[in-house]
């Protein structure tokens, strides 16, 4: 599903974040992105959202090369790859018109889009806040917003960049699990996190980052408990 | 791009107005006054223009003839009036219908007619040109007609209206342009503001997949919306400026038509509304071509 090939960036030609990186994330998998401020956790999926284009190497997206995408493919392959962020990022109107936005730029017919926000929105729980605005909502019922958002076209890819960085335990464990939620409706994930608690009760694969260098690649075996 | 994208894009400049409502209205408002200058400006323009054609279309010249001249004489003169290019009409005054004339002109000054002895008048030629354009090139090939020895026309009145017409021509010109200009920069610095105010936005937009082009046409349109308010608001004022003034101007003065000459009302509103939608357009091209380009790069 994604693919990164000798892929290197860097910023201001000199400050050199990740470096001849290669990666490979197949289809419907979970997987961490880890490692301290600067390790290039974020520049990782700027890079798969095709936000960011590698000075050399190639990024792959369901093994189509992203490096010479014009500006309309780059539109069209963002509307396969959901993105949640630790800032939130919703316009400032209600979590319906948030939603719905997404569907009108594609020219979604109402009752379409209306079906599309009622799946999402029972997936994230937030079916009573639908027609509140994002100052009225928690920071977790936010992020759920913006969870289903992202997921509104059903996407192939979606991408967390540390998405639970300002919420409590409880709201962080409630996105992990309607993550894993989407994960197993056939969306590949990528959560780039701190967070090593939710890392570890997870038991997914970990991608470990450091320097932009991958330093380590591994898949958690289960727990014989539930946490 | 399909309709219902389309009207989307309608919903969305609406929504931006609403938000940024002060500094809309100031960029609405601005549209309309210098909108309804260049109208009242327009009506103007073309209402004097039509009066001083008339006065010009008008225009005669009088040929004196030698006052020896004879009757074979004088058909030499017309026949050589019809060499002339640009004379349109040619009639005979004989020294007597002048004289007959000039009495019933002062009929009332009996006096004035009886202090001249005889008849001083002589014969003459009264010419309709044309054009009035080509009225002293004319007159000057009259001079050297033989048989005919004084030309007279309005020179005088035809010069100052000319001046005049130029004068107020450049003046209104000049104004009106800097209106536009002051009016596009002000719709620019507009929508510069609603972009700033709205690039966490458009980050958002790019970020859920709207094309660079779908975000230029939230904000021509909001450009064009602008412009469309500001023409409407124009031709509700003008309209209602041109209703008052030519019911008022038929009360008092019931002979006089005024602004009913070379441009109708509809005319002018068309025109004030493809301006607005023009300026609209312009004003907030410009600003996404400057303001934009950092944002949409990715």
């Amino acid at each position: 599903m994604i693919r990164l090939r000798n892929v290197t960036k860097t910023y201001n030609k000199s400050f050199t974040v990740l470096q001849r990186i290669n990666l490979h994330i197949s289809k419907d998998e979970f997987v961490f992105l880890v490692g301290p401020t600067g390790a290039g956790k974020t520049t990782l999926i700027k890079l798969i959202l095709r936000e960011e284009v590698p000075d050399s190497g190639s990024v792959y997206i369901d093994k189509v090369n992203t490096r010479d995408f014009n500006e309309n493919q780059t539109s069209k392959l963002r509307k396969n790859i959901g993105v949640i962020f630790q800032d939130f990022k919703v316009f400032n109107r209600s979590i319906y018109e948030n939603l719905a936005f997404v569907l009108k730029i594609q020219g979604e017919k109402k009752k379409i889009i209306k079906e599309k926000i009622d799946t999402v929105i029972s997936l994230v729980g937030l079916e009573k806040k639908l027609h509140l605005h994002p100052f009225q909502l928690s920071g977790g019922e936010k992020q759920k917003a913006c969870l289903a958002r992202a997921i509104i076209n059903r996407p192939l890819v979606l991408l967390a960049d540390e998405p639970t960085g300002n919420l409590d335990p409880d709201a962080s464990w409630e996105i992990m699990q309607i993550l894993s939620k989407i994960n197993q409706q056939n969306t590949t994930v990528v959560v780039a996190t701190h967070d090593k608690h939710i890392v570890d009760m997870m038991r997914k694969r970990v991608i470990a980052l450091h320097g932009g260098n991958i330093i380590r690649d591994q898949q958690l075996g289960k727990y014989n408990h539930e946490p | 791009m399909n309709l219902r994208v389309v009207k989307f894009l309608f919903e969305e400049a609406f929504i931006s107005l609403r938000q940024n409502v002060l500094m809309a209205t100031i960029a609405i408002m601005t549209i309309s006054i210098s909108l309804i200058i260049l109208a009242v400006f327009l009506l103007l323009f073309f209402d004097i223009n039509s009066a001083i054609g008339g006065v010009s279309r008008n225009l005669t010249i009088v040929t004196y003839l030698d006052k020896e001249i004879t009757s074979s004489g004088i058909s030499k003169v017309e026949e050589q009036f019809a060499l002339i290019t640009g004379i349109k009409n040619v009639e005979f005054v004989s020294k007597e219908d002048a004289w007959k004339k000039m009495k019933d002109k002062f009929k009332y000054q009996e006096d004035i007619v009886n202090l001249v002895q005889g008849n001083p008048l002589p014969d003459s030629f009264v010419l309709t040109l044309e054009s009035p354009d080509k009225i002293e090139d004319v007159a000057k090939e009259l001079k050297l007609v033989e048989g005919v020895s004084d030309v007279r026309f309005g020179k005088e009145v035809v010069s100052k209206l000319r001046m005049f017409v130029q004068v107020f021509n450049y003046v209104g010109l000049s104004v009106v342009g800097f209106l536009l200009l002051a009016t596009l920069l002000i719709i620019i610095n507009t929508i510069n503001l609603t972009i700033l105010a709205k690039k966490f936005e458009v980050e958002i937009m790019k970020l859920v997949g709207a094309t660079n082009n779908f975000v230029k046409w939230c904000f021509r349109i909001e450009g064009l919306v602008m412009g469309f308010l500001g023409a409407i608001v124009a031709i509700v004022i003008v309209d209602g400026i041109f209703s008052f003034v030519t019911y008022k101007i038929h009360m008092v003065f019931p002979f006089i038509s005024v602004f009913t000459q070379g441009l109708s009302i509809i005319t002018l509103n068309i025109f004030l509304l493809c301006l607005g939608l023009i300026i609209g357009l312009i004003g907030s091209s410009i600003s996404i071509k400057s303001l934009l380009k950092s944002i949409l790069k990715k």
